[in-house]
């Protein structure tokens, strides 16, 4: 069974009067759960827009997402931070790390809202810490860490609270190759180990040889959908 | 969770930390002035009230049934022991003074007008016209056997006369007869109650019984109670007691109802309180949630991350209303400590405004004013911080729940 369905799904944006723009045109894709998928295409083919779509963070014009075959494209907001807290990990492009918490506070945060006892989130960050090489780091503000830094901050906040989804939008556009790549191994890793499903857009031709499935964007619509 | 919220609303508020610095102190700046202001309101208030007690009904007077509207000194009390009974046997009763009143004329070598006798023991008069220490020239003590009177400086002023000079007082005697008698002038008071100052004589009660044929009759009796809460039962007693224990009718008024002028002053006053307040409120108000706008504005996209990574709107709400909430605070400690200093200040060595003090005499005020303090006061701040903070994040808080995430994290 997938665990996100996608059915005729579109979105227009309209500005002014009359000016409409599809940025996401009658998609229908099928991700199965565990997969390490890669959404390429070239700016402004809609990877931001489709991501945002899945993870609830934008309404659908049209069209239906089905997650875990549970439909939340209709959802009310306040049901939509449910599903997102619950099931759905964020890494963006420019981090987002809460810039007056701590390392640890911030990747704390999400379980704190999930209500998971003290001990228990201790335990997994000093795991993910030890995991991704931060532990020493755990304490400094994101002001003081580097992009890269920042970055493993930001892909522990999103899989220590154990989602079903992690969805990534150009989680290396702005690290070197070296960190990039140190990244991506990263997330493969956790995909393999965690089975956590893997959703990342990006248009780095080097990141995109390593996924396994590629869905390739152009003008808001699947071009190709290339499975390794 | 609410440790977790809590922090983060408290340390974004220290990102800017001069703008946050002036914020507080704005809020801190108003609340101390509302505070001030209404110590100062209530203590003028309070002052003038106290005075015009003083040297006049006291908390209530006792007189013949009329003597109010007529002021005729034929409208005299008789049966002065059940008055006397009644007071002393009342535990509310602080203190009371017996006083005969004729309306007459003052004349000098140079000026006449009319004016208020005021036949007094001065002895008894310790917390009633002695209480303020009013003396201005001479001495406040009239000889038993001399003719002596006591006036107030305006009327002196008008008067023309100092001390040693003499005054002649003519007036209507109880039995119709026009009489006149010399007094000397060994006193000069300021009260602050414009009655006493412009327009009072006050001689020994004695020598006005004499002078007017009273036959050691009075015209009313000035009371002040303990607790100022039971004055209107303490009142409602005597009358009572009256009725039964007297052949005489009897009168028993309230100062409110001696002096309306005054207390609806005083009713007004606690309206021109609660304008002024709104008007420091709303000045506070807008500065509050003018700052607030922008720094939450400039903060769009972290609230948008936030929702992103699944806090619910109602989280992210709270951490703005929190966030306005102890700016709120940090101004409510600061403007209350400041407020209560001023008010400490001006409560033991009062405001000298000395300078207008012919104008503020006029009014029946003191021109050195001393402000009152209550912990209402500090009460009332607290809620008027507590409205201004969250009203002051209303608009905020709508603004961005209009917003989806995917437009909070876009947002420029």
């Amino acid at each position: 069974m997938p665990i996100l369905k996608l059915k005729k799904l579109s979105k227009t944006y309209t500005e002014g009067k009359n000016v409409e723009t599809h940025a996401v045109r009658h998609i229908d894709l099928e991700i199965k759960k565990g997969e390490f998928v890669v959404v390429s295409g070239p700016s402004g083919s809609g990877k931001t827009t489709l991501l945002n779509l899945i993870g609830g963070l934008d309404a659908p014009t049209s069209g239906t997402i089905m997650f875990n075959a549970f439909k939340i494209s209709h959802l009310k907001e306040k049901d939509l931070a449910h599903v997102r807290l619950h099931n759905i990990g964020f890494i963006f492009q420019a981090y987002n790390l809460v810039p007056v918490l701590t390392a640890k506070e911030n990747i704390e945060y999400i379980m704190t809202l999930q209500k998971v006892a003290p001990k228990i989130r201790n335990e997994r960050i000093e795991k993910i810490a030890h995991h991704l090489g931060i532990y020493n780091l755990l304490h400094k503000k994101p002001n003081e860490l580097s992009g890269g830094q920042q970055q493993r901050i930001a892909v522990a906040r999103a899989i220590v609270s154990k989602p079903k989804l992690i969805l990534a939008d150009e989680p290396t556009a702005n690290l070197d190759t070296h960190n990039s790549e140190t990244l991506l191994d990263l997330m493969k890793k956790l995909n393999e180990e965690e089975k956590v499903t893997f959703i990342f857009s990006t248009h780095d031709p080097v990141l995109i040889e390593k996924a396994k499935r590629n869905i390739i964007l152009k003008d808001g619509k699947i071009d190709k959908d290339i499975t390794v | 969770m609410f440790k977790i919220i809590l922090k983060t609303a408290y340390l974004n508020l220290w990102r800017r930390k001069s703008r946050t610095f002036i914020l507080i102190v704005m809020i801190s700046f108003g609340l101390a002035a509302m505070i001030f202001t209404q110590g100062l309101y209530e203590g003028m208030m309070s002052q003038m009230i106290d005075d015009a007690l003083r040297t006049s009904s006291g908390d209530f007077m006792i007189s013949k049934e009329g003597h109010y509207k007529s002021q005729l000194l034929s409208d005299y009390i008789y049966d002065t022991e059940p008055v006397i009974s009644a007071l002393k046997k009342n535990n509310n009763v602080a203190h009371f003074v017996t006083r005969v009143k004729n309306e007459g004329m003052v004349s000098s070598a140079k000026y006449s007008q009319g004016a208020e006798i005021l036949g007094v023991n001065l002895e008894q008069e310790q917390y009633f016209i002695n209480y303020k220490k009013p003396l201005r020239q001479g001495r406040l003590e009239l000889n038993e056997n001399k003719k002596e009177a006591i006036i107030g400086q305006d009327l002196a002023d008008k008067l023309k006369v100092k001390i040693g000079r003499k005054i002649v007082l003519t007036g209507q005697a109880l039995d119709k007869e026009l009489v006149a008698g010399a007094f000397r002038v060994v006193g000069i008071i300021r009260t602050n109650n414009p009655e006493i100052d412009e327009m009072s004589v006050i001689i020994r009660q004695k020598h006005m019984q004499e002078l007017f044929k009273m036959n050691g009759h009075i015209s009313e009796v000035s009371v002040l109670v303990k607790d100022k809460k039971q004055a209107k039962q303490t009142e409602s007693t005597i009358k009572a007691y009256l009725t039964k224990n007297s052949s005489q009718k009897f009168e028993v008024l309230g100062w409110e109802e001696l002096y309306a002028l005054l207390a609806m002053m005083k009713s007004m006053f606690v309206y021109f309180v609660y304008i002024s307040y709104f008007i420091v409120f709303l000045a506070v108000a807008v500065g509050f949630f003018n700052i607030l706008l922008i720094s939450i504005l400039e903060r769009v996209k972290e609230y948008g991350i936030l929702l992103a990574v699944g806090t619910s709107f109602s989280i992210v709400k709270k951490m703005i209303y929190l966030e306005a909430l102890i700016v709120g605070m940090f101004g409510f400690v600061f403007g209350s400590f400041f407020g209560a200093l001023l008010l400490i200040y001006s409560k033991f060595w009062g405001i000298d405004l000395s300078n207008f003090a012919t104008g503020l005499n006029k009014m029946g005020m003191a021109s050195i004013m001393y402000a009152e303090i209550h912990f209402g006061y500090f009460v009332l701040a607290f809620v008027v911080v507590l409205l201004t903070s969250y009203l002051s994040a209303i608009i905020p808080v709508w603004k961005l729940k209009k917003l989806k995430p995917v437009q909070a994290i876009r947002f420029v």
